[in-house]
């Protein structure tokens, strides 16, 4: 990762002013230096820091309210980091997917989805997000809708990824799936994960599969990702990047270094058939 | 349907690593229609000849194994199952003709096994080729290792198998002591307009084909035919018009008889050639070559034309069942450029129109 600082495109700025910031400021509750009547560190403890129920109302807050103060607070750093990674990760595979179908475990609102179409452009895609909290999916499908999204993006939400409505058979289309910070939550089953993850794949088809891993450079926010790692090469992927990185990003008052844990994965096509584990 | 170049095969890289695997190595090959499994198999059978070891490539069909004879100037032993089955049970056995059967059609494999067994038959030192290996049954690939072949190659698509009573790619990998599948991803055949319909019937579990060929503007239509000489003379018209090859599905083959006699009426020029099983006529009838061939939904099997009607669809449609999915499947797919569902009737109904997929992939009056 570089420490030049991240710049997102203007019409997601305009989309996050539009449908982010404009309605948490206008509030009656906001004024001056608070969100919902919330201070900074107030706000950030109302969401966990990312980890939350945010379907659980919190004081007086409600669960969209909680939503939309994760996108105000959180979602703008995971979007550099995201689009920073996803222009090294093209970089490490040397093209970009055609086409591709997205899945974005723990998506919030629409976090992939939105740093993916700043790398691919007006290039289509199919979006998978999947998140537990109804008000994530329901803020996300709203910034998913809004026409500054570029290109044509086709979303399917769900709580969970068995719960996953895919209704195409299976294909060869190339398929990246995003993993950003979702080791960071206490509750997280890896093994679980894993098993739905490769049960969607499946589900999906036989194209290659690049997966993007980014988390905090805690150690604890990682301890589950030795079994992820031993989980994937099992079903055929191999590691083709991962480390501590940094990325610049840009702020009011002046830029700043922030570090990310990262890991890349990837697996060909799949040419053979396995029958018995079918 | 033309055999293509070796250049053209190396073009396509997943080909070429099954026309090059080792000529003693035992393959079994999935793939969707278009995929190049028959030409693939010609192609193997031919290098594995050419290299001195006896080869046999063994069909399903005896259309399909006249097709095989014409793409390979008969220069490759091309059998039906039930052919080669017979042939092996006079050479292996006893001399006795006719292979034992449970009915009409279906061997008594046990009784074979048991007979071979009893003689200490091995296999030899033959490579058995199958094409449209899903509609063999499991017990021929037990046979083929047991006591014919030391070597098979075998290409299968249990997503086109005509009957419930098929063979899965499980079944076939298991009986024939085989590897897991490797996977055809390229359709080489269809428009992606063609492809777009077959897909729609698509169920199982391979891979949807990705479609080589640029799209040809003319999406797939379904039309209704008042009479029999109505929907004859509609076809007369395209072939008239249109030329090329086309193929033409009846369900009943007294339906395909009428309309032969039909066609040849309106048509000054040009074959129109039928087969059907019991008149076992498949090597009067060229079906590479510029004409009319109609064929019930089991002979078409592997075939290909540049034009493809498929009559009598109320009889298929709306498909409620998987097995009627991959009849639909398999029949829109041997269309290369064009395809026609022709509904009886004076109007489509409605369960029928509401089972298809919409205008943008299929045209309607």
């Amino acid at each position: 990762m570089k420490d030049v600082a991240v710049e997102l495109p203007l019409w997601l700025e305009e989309l996050r002013r539009t449908e982010v910031s404009n309605l948490v400021r206008s509030d009656p509750r906001s004024s001056g230096n608070t969100t919902f009547g919330l201070n900074r560190e107030q706000a950030l403890d109302a969401i966990s820091w990312g980890q939350a129920d945010f379907d659980a109302p919190h004081g007086h807050l409600t669960a969209d309210d909680l939503a939309l103060l994760y996108a105000y607070w959180n979602q703008k750093g995971h979007l550099e980091e995201l689009v920073e990674a996803f222009r090294q990760c093209f970089a490490v595979s040397n093209t970009k997917p055609n086409n591709p179908i997205v899945v974005d475990v723990g998506c919030g609102p629409f976090t992939g989805g939105l740093a993916l179409a700043t790398s691919l452009g007006e290039a289509p895609f199919d979006y998978i997000g999947v998140d537990r909290a109804d008000s994530m999916r329901r803020l996300g499908q709203r910034l998913a809708d809004s026409a500054l999204v570029p290109g044509q993006i086709t979303c399917i939400w769900a709580p969970d990824m068995a719960s996953v409505e895919w209704a195409q058979p299976p294909r060869w289309r190339d398929v990246l799936v995003i993993v950003s910070f979702v080791f960071a939550s206490p509750s997280l089953d890896v093994g679980s994960m894993c098993d739905d993850l490769i049960a969607l794949l499946r589900r999906l088809g036989n194209g290659s599969v690049t997966v993007l891993y980014t988390n905090s450079v805690r150690a604890e926010a990682n301890c589950g990702f030795p079994e992820f790692d031993t989980r994937l090469k099992a079903v055929g992927f191999r590691s083709l990047a991962r480390g501590k990185g940094e990325i610049g990003i840009a702020r009011s008052g002046g830029s700043r270094v922030r570090g990310l844990w990262y890991a890349i994965f990837h697996r060909p096509r799949q040419t053979s058939l396995s029958l018995e584990g079918a | 349907m033309r055999l293509p170049s070796y250049d053209e095969i190396a073009r396509v890289e997943e080909q070429l690593d099954i026309w090059e695997a080792p000529f003693d190595q035992s393959l079994l090959i999935a793939g969707p229609p278009g995929s190049g499994k028959t030409i693939l198999a010609i192609h193997r059978a031919q290098m594995i000849a050419s290299a001195g070891t006896q080869v046999v490539l063994v069909t399903f069909s005896r259309m399909l194994r006249r097709l095989i004879a014409l793409l390979t100037e008969n220069n490759v032993p091309t059998f039906t199952m039930h052919q080669f089955v017979g042939q092996q049970h006079y050479r292996r056995k006893t001399g006795a003709r006719g292979a034992p059967e449970v009915r009409p059609l279906v061997f008594d494999w046990q009784a074979m096994s048991s007979e071979l067994a009893r003689r200490a038959v091995r296999p030899e030192q033959v490579h058995i080729i199958v094409d449209e290996g899903q509609d063999l049954p499991a017990e021929f690939f037990r046979y083929v290792r047991r006591f014919v072949a030391r070597t098979v190659t075998i290409f299968a698509d249990e997503d086109q198998a005509l009957t419930d009573q098929r063979s899965s790619l499980l079944d076939i990998k298991r009986a024939a002591c085989l590897g897991d599948p490797i996977l055809l991803s390229g359709n080489h055949r269809n428009t992606p307009e063609v492809s777009r319909l077959a897909e729609h019937f698509h169920t199982g579990r391979l891979p949807a084909s990705e479609v080589h060929r640029s799209p040809s503007g003319e999406r797939p239509r379904i039309t209704h035919y008042s009479t029999l000489a109505a929907g004859a003379e509609r076809i007369a018209n395209w072939f008239s018009t249109r030329g090329g090859s086309v193929g033409v599905v009846v369900v009943h083959n007294q339906t395909g008889r009428q309309l032969q006699k039909s066609l040849r009426d309106r048509l000054k020029r040009g074959r129109v050639d039928m087969y059907t099983s019991d008149q076992r006529n498949e090597d009067e009838i060229d079906a590479t070559t510029p004409g009319i061939t109609i064929l019930n939904k089991e002979s078409i099997k592997g075939q290909e034309f540049d034009t493809v009607f498929i009559m009598e669809v109320d009889e298929l449609l709306p498909c409620t069942k998987d097995a009627q999915r991959r009849v639909m499947y398999m029949l829109c797919a041997r269309a290369r450029d064009n395809l026609v569902l022709m509904h009886p009737g004076n109007r489509l109904p409605a369960e029928v129109l509401r089972s298809l997929p919409g205008t943008d992939v299929l045209e309607r009056p």
